[in-house]
């Protein structure tokens, strides 16, 4: 009689346990409402699955002391949301894992993800997290702005000499000299690095290639606004700029003809725009001999710690997050681009597609696609490219020179790693 | 002396260090226990370099040496300096002369103190954006005031020449703690003495110099050498106003900035250690000469 | 407090409302903003009076966020935080002020010294530290280290506690005082402005604290308002500000309430002439 019981016991406990969910921690990056979306993504994954409970933690995304905190120690969450350019150290330094095999046996490889998108996250042939959502960014121009200066307001500047030439129309200023509108302001260096040809590293082999000649004819000529424009003025001009997500934002108010702008800009238009306010999107213009398609890919990633102890069932959820219907509903809400090549076919997706979606989205699909390159020494040498820009524009170097340097000192740096 | 008076003295000697032990012992119990690890792993990671996989590679002097050739190393040595150098002096005096100004018996005193403390317990975000706004070169109402008086006002934050003097002038508004810190020094100034000197007919200035300053010495010191330390390492303020390079041509680029790109966003853990500790070698250098000039004017 | 005359008093007067609406600037703009809508925020040039007046920011706050819970994770740090630390630091401050002992000129400057080293760097191995223990993931790290002294507090009190004639020590000795008894009879009273100075600091910089109860706190339901506040009203394009400068203020309030009704103990709080005989 009391062995039965014990036995029936025991049979009770055993069960439970394997019909007990494992918990795995997720840091949920995104506050306000786009946490909200991922929370209640959250709420259907555990609604749909016996094995595992997901358990949200909040974790602001930026914030490389908690991360590099938490990795050093033994609890560790099982799947983390980081920048795209903290992917690369921690993955070198061991602290997230590689991915290869996961996906392998997942079956999801290059097919999955649309073109180019698959070599992100890769260092040294190991794959260490899943993109989120990308950001894209392209090429903006104000129609009514074109119009008043007597542009066609339906074709943008097909190559750099009319770049340069429409900036030349566009300026705009006051009486008393003061800036009224800007006609273009290069701020991303590195999208005309690629735009001029050049490159940042070879993704194949690692290298850096700083001193690509490209980038030095790029560099040469973002040095140029440098010297035709006033510098002072144009600082104090974009000074009184208001921030983009907001009506004050300077190019829906014709503060600024042309610039680079993400996907998400057309939202920002959407809300905020007056009524009679058109503009275009489209690929950047290019010198002769320069890439015509050059599409600047960045955004965040979310990683497993290699500490992990559900390594498999953190996979198993990244790989749910990332399937085509979630990348589409999440990237709809953010308004970025799915990672996921059939993701741009997800109804919560396309409801957000318009004309000028479609030239974002063809832009990546078709175009030179190319994220910052990650490496191990996370954004030194970006600094260093940026740093080098000011070399050049305050004269103290030529851009062969600046490059030059540049090349030396990160070559010499990843030699350690 | 004979040998009575010696065992005497040896013995309340010994009783005095024994109980002087005993208070402080919750101090010396969690610095050993909570801070020695981190600050002698903060030393030993200053030698290394993490390699692949996370292993650390001992590098010797490598991190300082490197520092010593870096530009931004000495350009953010130089800009902490500048701005501390400047900032401390003023804001002490500032912070003293809130306090004495706001130990005036008078109405609303109490009011007054709250406000001018009001600043400390505004987050920096808040006062870092509103200072943004303020210094605005195009928008900002100092630019604005300056334009009406016929002046072109100087571009701020966006003019390398005119950053520092934004991030001192920002700085000020920060006195009201100082000024607390000071209020809480006066307090402990008897009235008698000041009764004292004015009955032997010393003026207010008089009566400033022999007795309030000296009696404050104490907290002065505290306040300068505090001031010290934390401005030395703050850099909130930077990433707030200009960005995490320290603004146009790295003019607000200070030493505090430099360590967290280095160990934040560059994932060099290992320098920015040993740049923690190049900085715990001049701020202790730092105040041992203030602490010389102290004694100095003691005398 | 210095008592002084008539037409001194007026210009006194004057120069602190002048120097007041300087320094009341930035919380009168927080205010404003917590009563705007989101749109009215972009405005330029800024109106300081909100057109129209909504306390959306303020509903938002109250019934979005588990507001009670954060509330009381933050009093109980809070809390904590002020016994352990006010407790443990006049308490080794009384050691390095009234006792000599052997290497205590060294012992203060170590302790100076560990306030030195900037915590980006020591905050990684005082994680590790705390995960060795088993602490991490608790209110432990918090709460815990500040019953062992606070440095900041330490040194403050040290200064202060220097400044007590010795007489006042020696006269209690011959009335058969211990060191104990000084202390708490003697020493702690005429302390009260320090200490008062000391607890509003600490509880400033305790109650709103971000960085250390995000390292160490793994459950949202653990989390303090000032990470919650951070939630709320962040997105990725651009912040809340309403609620940011709402939450702002309601977290200051507690602060601002504190130090103005605590003004007794900074005005003569602690004179040492109070003793008589």
């Amino acid at each position: 009689m009391i062995k039965k019981s014990i036995a029936l016991i025991l049979m009770i406990l055993l069960c439970t346990m394997a019909f007990s969910k494992k918990e795995i921690v997720f840091w949920n990056a995104w506050g306000g409402d786009e946490g909200k979306v991922l929370e209640d993504m959250i709420e259907e994954y555990n609604n749909l699955q016996d094995e595992v409970v997901v358990r949200s933690v909040f974790a602001p995304i930026g914030m490389g002391e908690k991360i590099m905190a938490t990795l050093s120690g033994n609890t560790v969450p099982d799947v983390i949301t980081v920048w795209d350019w903290m992917v690369v150290p921690l993955g070198f330094r061991g602290q997230i894992l590689p991915l290869n095999e996961m996906l392998a046996k997942a079956g999801i490889d290059e097919e999955y993800y649309i073109n180019g998108v698959w070599d992100y996250g890769f260092y040294k042939g190991r794959k260490y997290g899943l993109p989120t959502t990308l950001n894209v960014t392209a090429f903006m121009w104000n129609k009514g702005a074109f119009e008043e200066v007597g542009l066609d307001p339906e074709t943008p500047p097909k190559n750099i000499e009319e770049l340069d030439a429409y900036t030349e129309k566009l300026m705009k200023y006051r009486k008393n000299g003061k800036l009224k509108r800007l006609g273009f302001d290069p701020v991303i260096s590195h999208i005309y690095c690629y735009v001029f040809g050049g490159k940042l590293w070879d993704p194949e082999t690692g290298e850096i290639t700083a001193n690509d000649p490209g980038n030095i004819r790029a560099y040469e000529w973002l040095s140029s606004y440098y010297e035709k424009y006033d510098v002072k003025q144009k600082r104090i001009f974009q000074a009184g700029w208001g921030d983009v997500f907001s009506p004050l934002n300077p190019f829906l108010r014709g503060e600024v003809a042309m610039k680079e702008g993400s996907q998400w800009e057309i939202l920002v238009a959407q809300k905020f725009a007056k009524p009679d306010f058109d503009y275009g999107i489209s690929y950047f213009p290019a010198p002769e001999g320069g890439r015509e398609d050059v599409c600047n890919v960045s955004g965040s990633f979310w990683v497993i710690p290699s500490a992990s102890k559900n390594q498999e069932e953190a996979f198993e959820f990244m790989k749910w997050l990332t399937a085509p219907k979630q990348s589409a509903h999440f990237a709809a809400a953010l308004y970025n681009i799915p990672p996921v090549k059939d993701a741009l076919n997800d109804p919560a997706f396309t409801q957000i597609i318009d004309d000028k979606m479609q030239v974002y989205i063809d832009l990546l699909t078709n175009g030179y696609v190319y994220t910052f390159p990650m490496l191990p020494i996370g954004q030194t040498y970006l600094s260093e490219m940026t740093q080098a820009l000011a070399d050049v524009q305050l004269g103290n170097k030529t851009a062969k020179e600046a490059l030059d340097y540049v090349q030396d000192r990160i070559t010499e740096e990843l030699s350690n790693y | 002396m004979n040998e009575y008076t010696l065992k005497v003295r040896k013995r309340t000697f010994k009783r005095e260090s024994v109980l002087g032990v005993i208070f402080i012992s919750p101090w010396i119990a969690g610095f050993l226990i909570f801070t020695l690890f981190p600050v002698l792993y903060s030393l030993y990671l200053s030698f290394t370099m993490t390699g692949e996989g996370g292993h650390l590679k001992w590098i010797g002097l490598d991190n300082y040496l490197r520092a010593f050739g870096e530009r931004d190393f000495w350009l953010s040595i130089k800009n902490t300096l500048i701005l501390s150098g400047i900032g401390i002096p003023i804001a002490q005096i500032m912070a003293l002369m809130a306090a004495i100004l706001l130990n005036v018996r008078m109405k609303y005193q109490g009011l007054f103190r709250t406000i001018f403390f009001l600043p400390s317990v505004v987050p920096a975000v808040a006062t870092g954006l509103l200072w943004k706004w303020i210094l605005n070169p195009r928008l900002g109402p100092i630019n604005g005031f300056l334009e009406e008086l016929g002046f072109s006002g100087p571009g701020w934050l966006i003019d390398p020449a005119w950053i520092k003097p934004s991030l001192i002038l920002m700085s000020f508004w920060g006195i009201g703690g100082t000024m607390v810190i000071y209020l809480a020094g006066l307090q402990n100034i008897p009235d008698e003495l000041y009764e004292a000197a004015e009955l032997d007919g010393a003026n207010s200035r008089q009566r400033l110099k022999s007795i309030t300053l000296p009696m404050l010495r104490p907290v002065t010191l505290f306040n300068t050498i505090m001031g010290i330390i934390t401005s030395f390492q703050s850099f909130t303020q930077v990433i707030i106003m200009l960005d995490m390079d320290g603004g146009i041509e790295k003019s607000g680029l200070v030493y505090g900035l430099y360590i967290y790109t280095n160990a934040f966003r560059d994932f060099k853990m290992g320098y920015a250690s040993a740049l923690s500790w190049v900085l715990l070698i001049i701020t202790a250098v730092s105040i041992a000469i203030t602490m010389k000039v102290f004694k100095d004017r003691d005398k | 407090m210095t008592k002084i005359n008539k037409s001194r008093k007026t210009t006194v007067y004057i120069v602190a409302v002048l120097l007041s609406l300087l320094f009341i600037f930035p919380f009168l703009w927080m205010v404003s903003t917590s009563f705007k809508t989101q749109d009215q925020i972009f405005d330029a040039p800024m109106e300081l009076l909100p057109n129209p007046f909504v306390t959306d920011a303020y509903r938002e706050l109250f019934t979005e966020t588990d507001f009670s819970r954060y509330f009381l994770n933050t009093i109980f740090v809070t809390g904590m935080t002020l016994l352990g630390v006010l407790t443990s630091s006049s308490i080794v401050a009384f050691g390095f002020s009234y006792f000599k002992f052997p290497a205590k000129e060294a012992l203060f400057k170590v302790l100076l010294a560990t306030m030195m080293l900037p915590a980006q760097v020591t905050m990684i191995p005082q994680y590790m530290l705390f995960d060795k223990l088993g602490w991490v993931g608790s209110f432990k790290p918090l709460i815990i280290p500040t019953f062992f002294g606070g440095t900041w507090v330490i040194f403050l009190l040290r200064q202060f506690f220097d400044t007590v004639p010795k007489e006042y020590a020696e006269a209690a000795k011959m009335d058969g005082a211990n060191e104990l008894k000084i202390f708490f009879r003697i020493y702690l009273p005429l302390a009260k402005a320090p200490v008062a100075t000391a607890a509003l600091f600490v509880f400033l910089w305790t109650w709103t604290d971000f960085l250390n109860p995000l390292i160490y706190l793994h459950d949202d339901k653990m989390y303090t308002l000032s990470i919650a506040l951070h939630r709320i009203a962040s997105g990725t394009h651009y912040p809340n500000w309403p609620v940011l400068m709402g939450g702002s203020l309601l977290m200051a309030l507690p602060i601002i309430i504190l130090f103005f009704t605590s003004q007794k103990t900074f005005i003569n709080g602690a004179t040492i002439s109070g003793i008589k005989g």
